[in-house]
């Protein structure tokens, strides 16, 4: 390679670095990439590097830097989740609600209940008796679950339950993000909106 | 011949940067989107939701859905496809749930044969998992089916692969001010939360969480503007299956409570 190619890499590359931010995080977004086909064998050992089920708990709990343990872990044995519910919980609330929701979202999984007869599904209403609208609990496409993690976390969701006493410590203004519901899903397969 | 060199490396590079640039831009708008650097190396295995409901016309049939690929901008999900370097899971336990004694006894895996939108995908299962834990190989063969289009598979399985608009919801924005650990890009250096609040349409908004009234957004100083659902403008990945909940009954038995999760993986367990 001559000198001159070496300078005209060097400064094409401090080209696209300026015109790409010079971020960071430039290094792990490789937006573009292609990967190679792949052929499946059943000698192939996949290993974890992802995992999701209830879908705010990762999120609003546990710290950034440890997500990437709880993603390669089981959701019965992730301690690390278990302890951050109750240690993000008790910076801000009592005990009791942290207590309980440390024993209500850990383990961490998506509860159904499929021996209800019902078409309707409900966010955590397994874990809550029904009380968000459903015993069938898992997900639907249109459950908030956004406003009733806040409502749990930092509302009175709790005590309105009859779980715990109000701790009065409620924080009104983090208790819905104030986004309604605005997806046109369907009742036919797959029932996700079509791609925009 | 060094002039064509010197092209294709201005071309490259020109391609990396537009790259980074249009991806650093999305990223300050992920959820669980993008909740780990492993992730965000390859959003194709990157899961930003999951789903169980049943079918809203018959109550005998289980959906189970599975997003990827977060923040494909509208109208830009051409070419796009599952990962094949990637192992794409439901995980179930079904029994032990209620006294969270269990671990999962049943999987659900697809997988995809080549990248772009032409490919086809393979199910495996539902069937008992070889191993339990986070190490995995492939359980047997049910079907093989075209990705974006919905298909039938033995057994009453229906399922489908493709783009779909994103179904969250949520004022990430605002979130990401109240708590700005959450937000990849805020690290390592991350920044002081700069709001204490949800944003509200207006002073008068009433605040009522099951029945108690807080009092209005004015009086509790709660932050006032349009709130915005950040997520509103995004396609993303689904993986759909739809089938007979007593195929996710335990061995001897009816179906019952189950736990489910989802999960990704790669040979080497590494981003790609």
């Amino acid at each position: 390679m001559t000198t001159r190619y070496k300078l005209s890499l060097l400064g094409l590359a401090l080209v696209g670095a300026l015109i790409g931010g010079c971020s960071s995080n430039a290094a792990v977004t490789p937006a573009l990439r292609e990967t190679p086909s792949y052929i499946h064998s059943s000698q192939t050992v996949y290993k974890q590097i992802e995992l999701l089920s209830r879908p705010a708990v990762k999120e609003a709990f546990e710290m950034f830097k440890d997500h990437n343990r709880t993603n390669r872990s089981e959701p019965y044995d992730d301690r690390v989740l278990a302890h951050q519910i109750k240690s993000f919980t008790l910076a801000f609330r009592s005990k009791d609600n942290a207590d309980t929701l440390q024993a209500v979202l850990y383990p961490n999984v998506m509860k159904v209940d499929l021996s209800q007869n019902t078409t309707t599904a409900a966010y955590l209403g397994v874990e809550t008796g029904g009380a968000t609208g459903s015993k069938y609990g898992g997900r639907a496409l249109s459950d908030d679950i956004i406003d009733i993690s806040l409502g749990a976390i930092f509302g009175n969701t709790l005590s309105a339950l009859g779980l715990i006493p109000d701790d009065h410590k409620e924080a009104p203004c983090l208790t819905t993000d104030n986004i309604a519901y605005d997806k046109s899903n369907t009742t036919t397969f797959p029932y996700i909106q079509a791609p925009l | 011949m060094k002039i064509l060199r010197s092209v294709g490396t201005m071309a490259a590079v020109f391609v990396l940067a537009f790259s980074i640039s249009l991806y650093s831009f999305r990223a300050a708008r992920g959820s669980d989107h993008q909740d780990s650097p492993t992730v965000v190396a390859n959003p194709l295995a990157d899961i930003t939701d999951v789903f169980a409901f049943p079918n809203p016309n018959d109550a005998s049939r289980v959906a189970l859905v599975m997003d990827v690929r977060p923040l494909i901008p509208a109208g830009m999900y051409g070419g796009i496809g599952l990962d094949p370097n990637v192992l794409y899971q439901f995980k179930i336990a079904n029994t032990g749930v209620t006294s969270n004694s269990f671990k999962e006894n049943l999987v659900l895996q697809f997988t995809a044969d080549t990248t772009g939108s032409s490919q086809k995908i393979t199910l495996y299962g539902p069937a008992i998992p070889n191993e339990v834990g986070t190490a995995n190989t492939l359980v047997s063969k049910t079907g093989s089916f075209a990705f974006g289009k919905v298909s039938s598979l033995k057994h009453g399985i229906k399922v489908f692969v493709g783009p779909r608009r994103d179904p969250f919801y949520f004022d990430l924005a605002q979130f990401f001010k109240i708590i700005p650990d959450r937000n990849y890009m805020n690290h390592p250096h991350v920044p002081p939360a700069t709001a204490d609040s949800f944003r509200f349409a207006s002073r008068k908004q009433e605040i009522i969480l099951n029945g108690v009234d807080y009092g209005t957004a004015g009086s509790n100083k709660c932050k006032i503007a349009k709130p915005q659902d950040y997520l509103a403008d995004y396609d993303v990945l689904s993986i759909v299956i739809e089938m007979p909940k007593s195929m996710l009954a335990p061995a001897s038995g009816s179906a019952g409570i189950i736990a489910l999760w989802a999960t990704t993986g790669t040979p080497d367990g590494h981003a790609e």
